[in-house]
Formats: C-alpha cells, structure tokens, sequence
C-alpha cells in the first residue's frame, strides 16, 4: 500500500470519523508544497494534512527507523 | 520520571489493521459518547500509534486504555504503541464504563503522557502547530505517512 492509497482509504473515512467526532490528522516527511500538491491531487482534505519537516513527531514515537529502510524498534514510555 | 527501554525489534505493521484499529476507533468514539457521564471530566489521556506499511496510525483517548483493559486479547505482534497519561487511577472507571469493540491490535507497552506533546508541525500554508492542538478530551486518529506520494 503506497501512502497516497493509505490517505486516500482515510479520506473515504473522514466522513466517518467526523460523524463519531474523531479528529483525523496525516502527518508526512517532506515540505508545505509537497503536502500542498499531495493533497490536490488526492484530494484529500488540506486541513487534515500537516508536515513534519524535521520528523518531530516520528522520532517520538519511534517511527524513524522505518523511514530509514530499518525496522522499527520497539519502545516502551513510562510517566510516573 | 520518563522511563524508556525496549529496542526489540518490531515487524512493520499490515495495513489493514491499522484500519481495523480506525474503524474500533470510530465505534468507541460512538461509545464514548454514549457512556461519557460514566468518565470522569479528568481522565487520562492516552494514545496508540498503529505502525503500518507506508504508514502509521495513532489514536489519541483515554478510553482506548479502557477497552484495552476491558478485553484482554492480545495482538500476535506488537504493532501498535499505546502510551497512556496520567492519572492512572482513573483507568478501571473508565475500563468499565467502555463498551463494544475490543483494541487487540493494540499492543500496550507503557504508561505516560502524549508523546507527541510539544511536537510542531506544519499546516500545508506553512504555518506551524504545535501539539496537541485540539481539545483535551478530543478523539484524535494521527496517521504518519512516509512522504507525500
């Protein structure tokens, strides 16, 4: 499944998920531009579509590994 | 305190249950909804970050702690993360008051706040948002693509 058949299955959902109240946001690596382009070509909605240029958010989740080709190594977070 | 540990390797995760996990979602959103006079105005926060080929999804709400409790089946494989907030003597009210579906997908693996809190990302216009920019007790589904394309 490519990305863009990912966000295009969500954006068959939003639907859904605005009626159950449920906020969706698509976060991807690249540019405003290419997220821009990416959703007028889906389309998919610009207002659930954010950036990451820095990958923030991957590297708090531990999903960088897998961008980089290598899987994804496992991570447990505790607050106490 | 923060406490990480882990590096196991995880398998990416299949696609179609990260769809599974949005569509559980959905019916708890619908659950919740149902049953909010049973959760307290205070409850944890939690989120469950489905990883998936090309991409990953997360789940932000507490009550994804109660279903998870409320179940008790288990993913064969960890494919998603589940990182609840605080307040955790709040989760057996809340495991009681869901509902319906069950999370096995998801794979708990430990207790805290959102990960993703001061994160910034960037709207398609360039403007920067940093997280959580949505309410407290909002429902949130985060799907993290590999690229746009």
């Amino acid at each position: 499944v490519f990305c863009w058949e990912h966000a295009a299955e969500l954006a068959k959902m939003k639907p859904e998920l605005d009626a159950a109240g449920v906020l969706l946001i698509v976060v991807g690596v690249g540019t405003p531009d290419s997220a821009k382009q990416f959703a007028a070509a889906l389309p998919f909605p610009e207002e659930n579509l954010f950036v990451d240029p820095e990958r923030a958010a991957y590297r708090a989740l531990a999903l960088h590994g897998d961008l980089d080709g290598t899987e994804v190594g496992a991570v447990q977070v505790e607050f106490i | 305190v923060l406490s990480l540990s882990g590096g196991s390797q995880t398998p990416i995760c299949d696609v179609s249950l990260s769809h599974e996990l949005l569509q559980k979602t959905v019916s708890f959103a619908h659950a919740s909804t149902s049953t909010s006079s049973t959760s307290s105005p205070h409850h944890p926060d939690a989120m469950a970050a489905a990883c998936v080929a090309p991409a990953a999804s997360a789940v932000t709400r507490h009550q994804v702690t109660g279903l998870r409790a409320s179940t008790g089946r288990r993913a064969t494989t960890p494919l998603t993360r589940v990182i609840h907030q605080k307040k955790t003597n709040q989760k057996l009210s809340l495991a009681t008051s869901a509902t319906a579906t069950a999370t096995d997908a998801v794979a708990t693996v430990g207790v805290g706040g959102n990960p993703l809190a001061g994160v910034s990302l960037l709207t398609v216009d360039g403007e920067a948002k940093a997280i959580p920019f949505w309410a407290e007790d909002q429902t949130v589904v985060v799907t993290f693509l590999r690229h746009f394309g």
